[in-house]
């Protein structure tokens, strides 16, 4: 009763219900007018989602422009982003420092979004920082492990107890002593193989009721529901 | 006794003062020279609103009319109602004479006979003539004396008072008319000025000029009274009560000699002087203009002045013409005096002008107009019906009440305070003469009104102390309310007047009084749906009413107390009981009478029994008003059907522990956050703390792991078996040719790119090696951006773009969904490369020689390499592109998603290749160029995890050492 007093939720939800169902017997056979029906609506949801990322990109611009504007609290980092934002951009599709067939250099507008001067951009700036945000992991680890043995819990010795073996275990050619790389081996492909398979049915049983649950519209992720 | 003539309270021309002589321009005091004038003409009557026309018309006194009245006699005849028709039918049998003629007189007034009036000295024409235009009490008030008695001090009066008991505020009068010169003082100017003892004696004096209103009297001919009955449609509904029932013939004689109609002070006007003032010249009479200025000016004011109680008025200035008047001075002027001139009509205002018309009679309330019927006053004698219709209807009520002194219901006391009242008001404005009505009936008195009365000082009726209460323009009207508000208390049964005796039961039970006037006929009969009362007049949502009240309110609150109250309190408790009756009764009927549900009813409510003599006793309308205005909210409240609090509900233990902990956590305040104390490091690795010095060393470590390359050489040195899947995918790899496609998935981010990049650059290199042809595809912009950092190796591999050695699809969005439309449509994707052109038309994807394509399902591919660092794209490829496509797929991940992702990893078909160590394990089988650069890295890698597990283990050891020895110092 309520669908019909909402004309918003009832026609998202049936929108919803109805792409799902037919992409969802899509996936059941080879029917061709569902075939066409569901590649229709993939291609719908592609466009959309790309337009998702653009409305992104506009949304977090907005707020640290405001917050720029606003001089809120550490407004100097979204000047940075904002700054670094425009960078990427104008140099991903202003910038298009490329040489003529003849030899001259001139600006040309780049040929896609990742040409030369972007991809410098990436490879100088954000790889680097990336993979050292990575490596600043082991330190965290060695601190919070010290931190949990100082707390003389049982939880956090048996974590930490854990992750030394395997360390040493990957670390050392354990392979060819003998019972312990066959125990190794034996722990992966049964206990944590049985575990990670637990863990991944389990998201699929999680998976398909919530799947039914937006089919059916009781939930409405669309209308952040 | 004092000298009229210095009694300055009384207006000059009562004082002996000349009256004024006649303006020269009427327009300029129109109101006090218009009665100057002769009766308007016909032609001048049609100017004059219809509400002057009958102040001004003469038939105004209903008794005996010996003026003619302007209008025709049928106009007249409508505008009499009925009882006056009656009485007119009777003065016109007793025109002549003066047995006749004494009948009309009402008991009241009959026993006003042995009070002598003042003489009039002279002149009964002008007498005669001047009479008609009173009332019946200043008319019938000189037939009881005989004309040459002489005044006749108050003494009768006295006596006959005294027979019966007064109310206080009639003893009051009566002690200021005595010789106490200091209670006369408290009475206000217009009672003083009805000293009767003063009254009487200025009846003896020569009054030199009468106003000039009377002069128009005296000089109008006295014609014989006409019979004029209204016909019955023109009658008021308050007066059709009065004419259905029979009407108590005055058994008084008329006295034939008209001048005996007039009041002593009118009588004690000479001819002569009335001759002078009329005839005469205004300069020659050298007298002082006449006033209606207070008395208390020492010099005569102009008669264009107000007297003192309109003086009051903010519009009536010394200097001001009357004409200048407001304009409901105006109208109030036209009923004081009684030949007011028309040319005020239109000066009425609005309000004042609804209240004079005819139909406000009918149009006011029950509770107005039902004490109206039973009685009459002597305002309604003064005045003619319409002027009476003319009156507000408070005023009319008002004055209306005291009705009953026509009839004999009149008490003994209240005929002779009338009789005494009227002698001595009758130099004092018609008005005045509300002053003394009969109180009106508690019971037919609204319920507001009733309430009212404590607060009133019913002790002292004419010094109405309320009138400081009310605005300046009613200042001087008080005292003409003031025994209307002020009522005596209700005195016992036995004290009632004789009667009230009779009249208060009819009157109660008598429904057609009280009826409104849409319940009735023509004749004043209710009407047959009004004869049934309550339930079939009622709405369907009141006939369940009871209209029986609660507690019958005894006609003895009606009637006026002949004992003066003694004190305050005693007169205010049968005030309170009745009101306590009231608030008690009144709630409940009002909801008894409501259709309230079954649940909604008190138990207390019972059903009551509907006694027809009991139901007809009330009007249900006055009911209804009497809640409208006076239920207290209190007691309907109180009567109002309380519902039963549910029973509080039984707590277990545990929640009212709960709930004790609830209340001491609100009420006491948040804890503060308690700042651990902590002990002074004494140490230098106390005050830096072991975490950040186990960080350092593994700083430390590192660098000179890297630095030295020696030390991780050293470890390169222990073998280790290459893991098995990295076997696998090698021989899954090494068949394929330049003929072969394979699809490359990037689907990782640059955080991992210390892992992938080396697994990347272990199979890409391989496929590059063998020729193998290729399609990129991304559904992370990211991995896009990484995914462009392979064509500089494809350029550098002299692989040719454009879809003829590889295809670079880029980024393709909506991750599952791109995935999901690859493996729908693969010829599709393949359509629009990351430049935006068409790869179907390459070699790649089709056969040049054949024209067909070579790409057309995913099948088509060779093998599928996806490089993720998620467990969710593992799973988003196994989902979307496993089913679509039979060939192999070798997943290369971070160590740490490879358990995680085991389970797709063990199926048929799939290969994986992990972390860092599985990149080295590739490379070490595949045997290619980077083997020894390979194993510095694998020994690098190795050095690593063992420091870190070292310091690892270091650092457990250490924080148990410190923190047993704190321990120990602190139970040391």
């Amino acid at each position: 009763m309520s669908f019909l007093r909402d004309p918003k939720r009832f026609i998202a939800t049936i929108l919803a219900g109805v792409a799902g169902l037919i992409v969802l017997l899509d996936t059941g056979g080879p029917m061709p007018l569902l075939d066409l029906m569901a590649s229709t609506i993939v291609s719908w949801t592609a466009i959309i989602a790309a337009c998702a990322l653009l409305v992104g990109l506009l949304s977090v611009a907005g707020h640290h422009t405001s917050r720029i504007a606003r001089r809120n609290t550490d407004w100097g980092y979204s000047l940075i982003l904002i700054i670094a934002m425009l960078v990427v951009i104008i140099s991903g599709t202003v910038i298009g420092l490329t040489t003529s067939p003849n030899g001259d250099l001139g600006y040309v507008f780049p040929q896609s979004l990742v040409e030369q001067p972007v991809r410098d951009l990436f490879r100088a700036f954000y790889q680097p920082l990336a993979s050292s945000f990575l490596g600043l992991l082991t330190f965290f680890s060695l601190s919070a492990a010290l931190r949990a043995v100082r707390r003389r819990t049982a939880d956090a010795l048996v974590i930490i107890v854990v992750a030394l073996v395997v360390l040493i275990i990957g670390a050392l050619p354990t392979a060819s002593i003998p019972f312990i790389g066959v125990g190794v081996q034996w722990m992966s492909d049964y206990l944590m193989l049985a575990g990670a398979r637990a863990l991944l049915i389990g998201a699929a049983i999680g998976a398909v009721i919530a799947g039914v649950r937006v089919l059916l519209g009781f939930d409405q992720p669309f209308l952040d529901r | 006794m004092t000298d009229r003539s210095d009694d300055k309270q009384l207006p000059p021309w009562l004082r002996g003062v000349p009256l004024p002589p006649r303006p020269v321009e009427p327009a300029a005091a129109l109101w006090a020279s218009a009665p100057a004038l002769p009766p308007a003409p016909a032609a001048e009557e049609e100017r004059i609103p219809d509400w002057l026309s009958e102040i001004a018309t003469p038939p105004s006194t209903p008794i005996n009319a010996p003026v003619a009245p302007l209008s025709s006699p049928s106009a007249d005849q409508q505008e009499l109602p009925s009882w006056l028709t009656d009485l007119s039918g009777s003065v016109d049998a007793a025109s002549g004479p003066a047995a006749d003629a004494d009948e009309d007189i009402p008991d009241w007034l009959r026993s006003s006979e042995p009070t002598p009036a003042p003489p009039a000295p002279s002149a009964p024409a002008g007498r005669s003539s001047v009479s008609s235009g009173f009332t019946g009490w200043l008319s019938t008030n000189p037939d009881s004396s005989t004309p040459p008695t002489p005044p006749t001090p108050p003494t009768p009066i006295k006596e006959t008072r005294s027979a019966e008991p007064l109310p206080a505020w009639l003893s009051s009068s009566e002690a200021s008319s005595g010789s106490d010169e200091s209670s006369a003082s408290d009475l206000p100017d217009w009672l003083q000025s009805l000293d009767p003892a003063a009254d009487l004696h200025s009846s003896n004096e020569t009054i030199s000029a009468p106003p000039s209103w009377m002069n128009d009297r005296a000089q109008a001919p006295a014609q014989p009274p006409q019979p004029t009955p209204p016909p019955e449609a023109s009658t008021p509904s308050w007066l059709d009560s009065s004419t259905d029932e029979p009407s108590v013939p005055p058994p008084a004689a008329q006295p034939e000699d008209d001048a005996g109609e007039l009041p002593g002070w009118l009588q004690s006007i000479s001819d002569d002087d009335i001759r002078r003032v009329t005839e005469g010249d205004d300069d020659d009479l050298g007298v002082a203009p006449f006033t209606f200025g207070s008395a208390d000016e020492s010099k005569p004011a102009t008669s264009s002045q107000p007297p003192s109680w309109l003086a009051a008025l903010p519009d009536v200035d010394e200097g001001r013409p009357s004409g200048e008047a407001s304009e409901w001075l105006g109208a109030n002027a036209s009923q004081l005096i009684p030949a007011q001139p028309a040319p005020l009509a239109p000066d009425v205002p609005d309000w004042l002008r609804d209240a004079t018309s005819d139909d406000s009679d009918e149009e006011a309330p029950a509770w107005l107009r039902g004490p109206e019927s039973p009685t009459s006053s002597a305002s309604e004698l003064t005045m003619s019906p319409g002027a009476a219709a003319d009156v507000p209807a408070w005023l009319r009520g008002t004055a209306e009440e005291a009705q009953p002194a026509q009839d004999d219901d009149v008490p003994a006391w209240l005929r002779e305070s009338g009789q005494t009242i009227g002698s001595q008001t009758a130099p004092v404005a018609p008005s005045d003469s509300f002053d003394f009505g009969a109180p009106p009936a508690a019971a037919e008195q609204p319920d507001w009104l009733s309430a009212a009365e404590p607060a009133a000082p019913d002790l002292t009726p004419p010094a109405a102390p309320s009138a400081d209460d009310l605005p300046d323009w009613l200042k001087s009207d008080a005292p003409i309310h003031a025994p209307d508000l002020a009522l005596p208390p209700a005195p016992a049964a036995d004290d009632l007047p004789a009667w009230l005796r009779d009249t208060a039961a009819p009157v109660a039970d008598s429904s057609a009084s009280t009826l409104p006037p849409w319940l009735r006929d023509e004749t004043g009969q209710p009407m047959p749906s009004a004869m049934a009362p309550g339930d079939i007049n009622l709405p369907a949502w009141l006939r369940g009413a009871d209209t029986t009240p609660a507690t019958p309110v005894p006609p003895v609150a009606a009637s006026p107390d002949p004992a003066p109250p003694t004190a305050t309190p005693s007169s205010l408790d049968w005030f309170e009981d009745t009101g306590k009756q009231a608030s008690t009764t009144t709630s409940s009927e009002l909801l008894g009478g409501a259709d309230l549900p079954a649940w909604l009813r008190s138990e207390t409510e019972r059903p009551r029994e509907n006694n027809p003599a009991d139901a007809r006793s009330l009007d249900w309308l006055a009911r209804l008003g009497a809640y409208d205005d006076d239920t207290p909210i209190a007691a309907t409240a109180d009567a109002t059907p309380r519902l039963m609090l549910p029973a509080a509900p039984t707590r277990t233990p545990a929640q009212l522990e709960a709930l004790t902990l609830l209340r001491r956590m609100a009420s006491s305040a948040a804890p503060q956050a308690e700042v651990a104390e902590q002990a002074a490091p004494t140490t230098p690795l106390g005050r830096i703390g072991i975490e950040q010095v186990f960080s350092l060393l593994l700083l430390v470590l590192l660098i000179v792991g890297l630095a030295v390359p020696g030390l991780a050489t050293s470890l390169a040195g222990v073998p280790s078996a290459p893991p098995p899947e990295a076997g696998a995918l090698l021989e899954q790899i090494k068949p394929l040719g330049e003929n072969d496609i394979v699809l490359i998935g990037y689907e990782w981010d640059a955080q991992r790119i210390s892992e992938l990049r080396p697994l990347e650059r272990a199979v890409i290199e391989q496929l590059i090696d063998q020729r193998v042809k290729l399609v990129l595809v991304s559904t992370d912009p990211q991995s896009t951006m990484l995914q462009f950092d392979l064509r500089d190796r494809l350029n550098a591999a002299n692989y040719q773009g454009g879809g003829l050695d590889y295809v670079l699809l880029g980024y393709r969005p909506g991750g599952e969904i791109g995935l999901r439309q690859l493996a729908q449509n693969l010829r599709g994707a393949l359509q629009r490369d990351f430049q935006g052109r068409d790869a179907t038309i390459g070699a790649l994807a089709t056969n040049l020689s054949t024209s067909e394509p070579r790409l057309s399902t995913l099948d088509d591919f060779a093998m599928a390499v996806v490089f993720a660092d998620e467990p969710t794209d593992v799973q988003s490829w196994m989902e979307q592109i496993r089913p679509a496509m039979k060939k192999p797929i070798a997943f290369l991940v971070p160590a740490g998603v490879q358990p995680i992702s085991q389970p797709y990893f063990r199926q048929p078909g799939i290969f994986s290749l992990a972390g860092m160590q599985g990149a080295l394990a590739y490379e070490q089988l595949r045997g290619g160029d980077n083997t020894s650069q390979t194993a510095l890295q694998a020994s690098q890698l190795r050095l690593a995890t063992l420091l870190f597990a070292g310091l690892l283990l270091l650092g457990l050891v250490a924080v148990l050492v410190s923190t047993a020895v704190n321990r120990r110092r602190s139970h040391s």
